[in-house]
């Protein structure tokens, strides 16, 4: 996965129970751990490489602003 | 259409008096997300049903939805912009939780996050804009939390 496309992945939701979506792509990932809906040791690995891939990208781009 | 609220130094200092023993409370928990009620004067885990549904006990807005808004991006300290954001929903009489996340991917993030109860579906996708977020979270008494 590139750091062009981690942001649009999206994952099935077998790893936060208690939420009601069925589907949720890294953004939304990011926002539940920011708002502690989702603790990041629970995320699958797959999930926890997309999640620092888009931060990764983000802050690059937070830098080149 | 909700009456903008009276308010004096006195409120200002008690909201940030609030804000402060928040964000201590917080740091006090160490790393991990956390979230932060007043009227609770305690870290609530929202992944427990048990601890969201004590939140709505204490809610002064009853029954209403609370939409979690994250009004920072990537920022790496608690800031006077969530300050003062903080004291403008109290001031407005809202009921407003903070909360903060660390230790993700080996960086150290303190990005407050807010909660706000009782402002409505269409406040809460103004406030999503406003912050420049891609989700917020609606938590409903009744239901499981999920993504708007």
């Amino acid at each position: 996965m590139t750091l062009q496309d981690s942001s649009s992945k999206t994952f099935k939701n077998t790893f936060a129970p208690h939420m009601r979506n069925k589907d949720l792509n890294v953004q939304a990932v990011i926002m539940g751990l920011r708002v502690s809906l989702l603790r990041h040791e629970d995320l699958p690995q797959e999930v926890q490489e997309a999640v620092a891939a888009e931060l990764k990208r983000q802050r690059a781009q937070q830098d080149h602003a | 259409m909700r009456e903008p609220a009276r308010h004096s130094m006195d409120d200002d200092q008690k909201y940030e008096a609030e804000y402060v023993a928040g964000v201590d409370e917080i740091r006090r928990r160490g790393t991990g997300a956390v979230t932060y009620h007043p009227g609770m004067r305690s870290c609530i885990d929202l992944t427990k049903k048990n601890e969201r549904d004590a939140l709505f006990d204490r809610l002064t807005c009853g029954e209403q939805p609370v939409y979690l808004i994250s009004v920072t991006n990537n920022e790496e300290d608690f800031g006077d912009d969530t300050r003062d954001a903080y004291v403008r929903l109290r001031k407005n009489k809202l009921d407003v939780m903070l909360g903060q996340w660390t230790d993700i991917c080996g960086t150290l993030y303190r990005d407050v996050t807010m909660a706000v109860s009782g402002i409505g579906r269409e406040q809460a996708l103004k406030y999503k804009h406003e912050y420049g977020q891609a989700y917020i979270v609606v938590l409903e008494r009744n239901d499981p939390p999920r993504f708007l």
